[in-house]
């Protein structure tokens, strides 16, 4: 009794966030019951029909009828959707709303994935009990009333037949706990097909240079195999389920054939009368389907609906709130005492001070794991540090409004997603304002990627999904760095933007960016060490500690990570 | 047949060339029809016995006994036929998925390439069940339905025959509302699917890419972008709800031959030529065959839908397979490397026009251009992972495209710059494509040499940690020390690495390159790389640019010769 109330309040508060549109289920409800009625009268001239009543009046009454009750069959369902198809749609933006604004470290709490298929599918349970609830109503109406009818032609017939429902229940529920199996497996065999196919047929390359055609074909066909099992498993099951249906079906027909003609033998029920009972026992199942079916719905939708919601209660980052920024473009970014660890446990920074000098260009070295992106992350905000302060000029990073901080900093990272739309779109993904061809121009050939472009025969406004795997991965990253420069960033972070370029390229964007940030603030990451040397200031992290700071030539002879580097590299 | 496969004359004799290859179950097939046709006979009893308990005729041993077993009967062989037509369609989706995986596995990396993964997926996943229900839907239902039709309207035509023949005659009006509507609701499915797509391409899109939206500050106008796609799909929702429609048009139809089957009907009624129970049972019959042709119009628009799908399966069938065991044995490759009058394009784009080029033997080279010069793709046609277009590539002066393929990549360790692994441990993936026995201490050895060992110490499985899918738990520079140790472990005599060390930070550069000297001592190193540290060390350097070579030889000289080299290797990097 207790799990019932949690149920109910569960969607009770589950509704309570959205507007739902009441008058249009009431308007289902209302359909509903009119259609239950019109079904009765199908039913009453069917059986005269049946009995062999064909006067035009019954002929012409049975059409109308049919027809009346199937004009009714098609608005039910669609002053249904309309009514369902509006919660989903509000359901589903304020999902996206919050998923847009989870704060990274719940973000990456979550499989991607699963809050995709939040939106995309689990909503679309949404109205499975609201919906439910007005659909039940006049469903319960319609079994009453085929139930009444049949009471009233011939009583102990009827109490015999209403004796089998709870079978009809008990079958239901055995063919939904089933269902549920046979899909969820079934589910997981395709689910799992699917990832060894996506894994494998990207691989080709590989698969081949390492002649491994055989083994591929073997795995495949493991993989091809075990869906083999699940869909005999589900061919076996499936039957069940129907079997299973069929025996309450063959019930009532026992019940029905044995009762019916022993009553008609002993003149307690006219010639005809199995007809009857026949006729409107169809009706009686059907709404009993009908209820079960919601009764299913509403505990099945509970599953996807507690996912829905879980999503809903999570922490929401406001990009709005907080202090305004102040302007520091010159000012240095401080960490005092930074202590920061991963969701997963992993401490990455140990008692972490440095400060960036401001207006000047700053490369961060270390081995892979050091912290050096992580640091970068934490002075952007997209990370709070566990204790300690991050500084931009007077901007307390964590008290600072977030869309601020962003809008300032400027990131390119070792490899950058783009989004699919033109060239254009791409590069002016930041911008708020039209932004004039001759600034985006300017920004392509900043990131020498201008003459790719224009080669290209749409040139700016070519799709990037047709282009799509055309682009290699340095044009890729050239465009990133385009994106991110048309932005005249205050700070700019380059997180190893070089590596999937070459040298050449690289250096000649680099010396580019120098110039044009003259000024401003720039933080690097990279391993290049004549690309470090350039640098103005110089921070050597190792095992997510400081190592050392300074100058080139001061590092030279204080950082033993440092000097080991220009060994590795011969550079002096 | 000619309207599921278009104009194309051909395509129909491909079809059952593709599925002779495939092996359907003939013999689950032809049990399935026999059932179903046996399950059509008790049908049209138990019919008849219902029409005589409507009528009232209830005496039990001849009616309602009989009515009961051929009803249990009924249901029980529906079961069985049930079990059976989803046992053919299991059969033949498995034997499709398995044909064209056989077939995808041998095609040309060429292949690969013009398809993106995605596209290959979804033909082994869901494009060849088109298959299987064509043949059980399409072909092996006209079988059964028309059985069933035949007896149906001979039982009626023992009646009368011109019952019968009023039947028929109203039949047409069924095919047409079912095709009219069947179009219409695929119209609108493909557009529910269609919006359905671009909502979950919008949301996944920007979901995975969280952090860009957010370093943009633009969660406001990606909140703007989703709400959009939701609303078309939406809309599209909406006007498939429409389409019930269709369930007063089926009446309307319904109605009107209910009108001529009662108007032909009763006369025979009224005449006494027809019982009552005759008159039930006609027109049970009469709406059983409206249902059956209802049934399969349905099934034929709906297949008429996935056509594209069968036929994107049949041109997979057609593609030329990449021939790897015919050919002479590699053995054991040894001398230079030599490419004479290379011609390559890729779809239609010129990369190498005679190209010629002399890798030297037992020492390392490095391939060093700007991106886009062909080095990739120059490496890739040494490995023959492409047909050179034409010219010849020698291994100390043999044509190489005498060997097999298969003994041919076996002779030569190639690092792809992907860094590809596998869902899998560590150990298995470190294995893949070994085909020797390796020892424990072995795979520590290479594992030290990639400098990855400390990180497998470090981890409480050890080898046996779990890499994720495609690898996605380890950093790039992990995936590229496991890759390199697993190129280590094939011990051939030629070494070709593109990029493989670009992920790595300095250290780990510095112990690949140890490992490399150490192992390859007297053998032949190719190396794909643009960064300096890598580069400086190498014995040779060839200088690409635009597909042609610009400058080959010992550092020293090309020191001098090339500006390129000169940049990338700065004035203090020279030994």
């Amino acid at each position: 009794m207790k799990k019932e109330k949690n149920v109910l309040q569960f969607f009770l508060n589950f509704y309570r966030r959205f507007s739902i549109p009441w008058w249009l289920y009431l308007v289902t409800f209302g359909v509903g019951i009119v259609y239950a009625e019109a079904g009765m009268r199908v039913s009453q001239y069917l059986v005269r029909v049946n009995k062999g009543e064909l006067y035009n009046s019954v002929i012409l009454s049975y059409v109308f009828m049919m027809l009346f009750n199937a004009l009714l069959g098609f608005l039910r369902p669609l002053v249904m959707a309309y009514a369902d198809q509006r919660v989903i749609l509000r359901v589903r933006s304020a999902l996206w709303r919050k998923i847009l604004h989870l704060p990274m470290e719940v973000f990456e709490k979550e499989q991607p994935s699963s809050l995709v298929s939040a939106v995309t599918n689990d909503v679309t349970q949404a109205t499975m009990v609201i919906g439910g609830v007005f659909s039940g109503a006049a469903s319960l109406f319609g079994f009453a009333r085929a139930c009444m009818i049949l009471y009233q032609y011939n009583a102990p017939l009827s109490v015999y037949l209403l004796l089998c429902i709870p079978v009809a229940v008990a079958v239901f529920i055995l063919v939904g706990k089933l269902q549920y199996t046979i899909m969820k497996k079934r589910y997981a065999s395709l689910n799992q097909m699917t990832t060894f196919f996506s894994e494998h047929l990207s691989a080709g390359k590989y698969v081949k240079a390492q002649v491994m055609e055989e083994k591929e074909l073997e795995s495949g066909f493991a993989a091809i195999d075990s869906r083999y099992r699940a869909d005999v498993y589900y061919a076996f099951m499936s039957q069940i389920q129907t079997l299973a249906h069929s025996i309450y079906s063959l019930l009532t027909t026992i019940v029905m054939a044995v009762g019916g003609s022993r009553l008609i033998r002993a003149g307690k029920m006219e010639a005809t009368g199995i007809n009857m009972f026949s006729t409107y026992m169809t009706q009686v199942n059907m709404y009993l389907a009908e209820l079960l079916t919601v009764w299913q719905n509403v505990m099945g939708s509970k599953g996807a609906l507690t996912h829905v919601s879980e999503i809903l209660d999570l922490d929401e980052e406001d990009a709005q709130k907080g202090k305004a920024w102040i302007e520091s473009q010159n000012q240095d970014i401080v960490f005092k005492n930074v202590n920061f660890g991963y969701q997963d446990g992993t401490e990455i920074l140990h008692d972490f001070s440095v400060r960036i000098p401001g207006g000047k260009m700053t490369a961060v070295v270390g081995d892979n794991g050091s912290g050096k992106s992580t640091i970068m992350k934490l002075m952007q905000g997209f990370y709070q540090p566990d204790s300690g302060e991050i500084r931009v000029g007077e901007n307390l990073i964590g008290e600072t409004k977030l869309q601020d901080v962003h809008k300032r900093f400027g990131y390119v990272l070792q490899s950058n997603p783009l989004l699919s739309g033109t060239i254009r779109d791409n590069i002016l993904y930041g911008t708020d304002r039209p932004v004039s061809e001759e600034k985006l121009r300017k920004a392509a050939e900043e990131a020498r990627v201008d003459s790719f472009v224009e080669s290209l025969p749409n040139g700016y406004d070519t799709m990037l999904g047709e282009a799509g795997n055309r682009l290699s991965g340095g044009q890729r990253q050239r465009l990133a760095i385009a994106r991110t420069l048309i932005m005249q960033p205050d700070y700019l972070i380059l997180d190893e933007a070089g590596a999937s370029l070459d040298h050449d390229t690289y250096m000649k964007i680099y010396h580019g960016i120098r110039q044009k940030m003259k000024g401003h603030t720039v933080v690097f990451i990279a391993h290049d060490m004549r690309e470090i040397a350039e640098a103005d200031y110089l921070i050597v992290m190792h095992h997510g500690r400081l190592e050392a700071c300074g100058t080139h030539e001061e590092l030279q002879k204080t950082s033993r990570t440092y000097q080991e580097y220009l060994q590795s590299q011969k550079v002096s | 047949m000619e309207r599921v496969f278009g104009k194309d004359k051909g395509s129909m004799g491909r079809f059952f060339r593709m599925l002779q290859k495939a092996g359907l179950p003939y013999l689950w097939i032809i049990a399935y029809i026999a059932i179903t046709a046996l399950l059509a006979n008790v049908g049209i009893s138990v019919t008849e016995y219902t029409a005589e308990l409507f009528a009232g005729n209830v005496n039990f041993g001849t009616v309602v006994f009989p009515f009961l077993i051929f009803t249990l009967i009924s249901q029980m062989i529906g079961s069985i036929s049930g079990i059976m037509s989803n046992l053919c369609v299991a059969r033949i989706d498995r034997n499709v998925r398995r044909m064209i995986w056989r077939k995808i596995v041998k095609l040309p990396l060429g292949y690969y390439e013009r398809n993106t993964p995605k596209e290959m997926i979804s033909r082994i996943t869901t494009d060849i069940t088109t298959i299987s229900q064509l043949i059980m839907q399409v072909f092996v239902a006209i079988l059964t339905s028309a059985y069933s039709l035949i007896i149906t309207l001979k039982k009626i035509g023992s009646y009368d025959q011109k019952l019968m023949i009023a039947l028929i005659a109203v039949l047409p009006l069924n095919f047409i509302i079912a095709f009219v509507m069947g179009k219409m609701r695929f119209g609108v499915l493909d557009l529910v699917n269609e919006k359905n797509a671009e909502l979950t391409q919008t949301i996944a899109e920007r979901t995975n890419n969280l952090l860009l939206v957010k370093s943009y500050g633009k969660e406001e106008q990606e909140f703007q972008t989703g709400q959009k796609k939701m609303v078309g799909l939406y809309k599209s929702t909406i006007l498939d709800s429409w389409l019930g429609l269709a369930t007063p048009m089926y009446a309307l139809v319904g109605a009107m031959q209910f009108i001529v089957i009662v108007m032909v009907g009763r006369n025979f009624y009224a005449s006494g030529a027809l019982s009552l129970a005759q008159w039930i049972a006609y027109y049970g019959f009469a709406m059983n065959i409206v249902n059956l042709l209802t049934a399969y119009c349905g099934y034929w628009t709906s297949f008429k839908g996935s056509q594209g799908a069968t036929k994107r399966v049949a041109q997979i069938m057609e593609e030329i397979e990449e021939d790897i065991e015919t050919g002479e044995e590699a053995g054991c490759l040894h001398g230079e490397i030599e490419l004479k009058d290379i011609d390559f394009s890729y779809e239609e784009k010129p990369i190498f026009e005679k190209l010629n080029l002399k890798i030297p033997a037992g020492r390392v080279t490095a391939l060093i251009g700007p991106s886009g010069s062909g080095k990739t793709t120059l490496l890739n046609l040494v490995e023959r992972l492409y047909p050179v277009q034409g010219g010849m590539i020698s291994f100390g002066g043999e044509d190489i495209s005498k060997y097999s393929l298969k003994s041919f990549r076996n002779a030569i360790s190639y690092v792809t710059q992907e860094s590809t692994l596998f869902a899998g441990t560590i150990r298995d993936n470190i294995l893949f494509g070994v085909k020797r026995e390796v020892a424990d201490e072995e795979l520590e050895r290479v594992c030290e040499d990639a400098c990855i060992m400390d990180f497998i110490r470090e981890q409480p499985e050890g080898f046996m940690m779990d890499v994720g899918e495609n690898g996605e738990k380890l950093s790039g520079g992990q995936k590229q020390r496991l890759a390199f140790a697993r190129a280590l472990l094939k011990q051939s005599d030629y070494l070709f690495m593109d990029e493989a060390t670009a992920a790595m930070d300095i250290r780990g550069k510095d112990q690949v390159w140890k490992s490399v000297k150490y192992h390859m001592k007297g053998k032949t190193t190719l190396m794909v790389a643009h960064d300096r540290q890598t580069v400086q060390k190498a014995d040779y350097i060839v200088v690409m640019q635009n597909g042609r070579i610009v400058c080959q030889g010992e550092p020293e000289k090309v020191y001098v010769e090339n500006a390129y080299f000169r940049e990338l290797i700065g004035s203090e990097g020279q030994d």
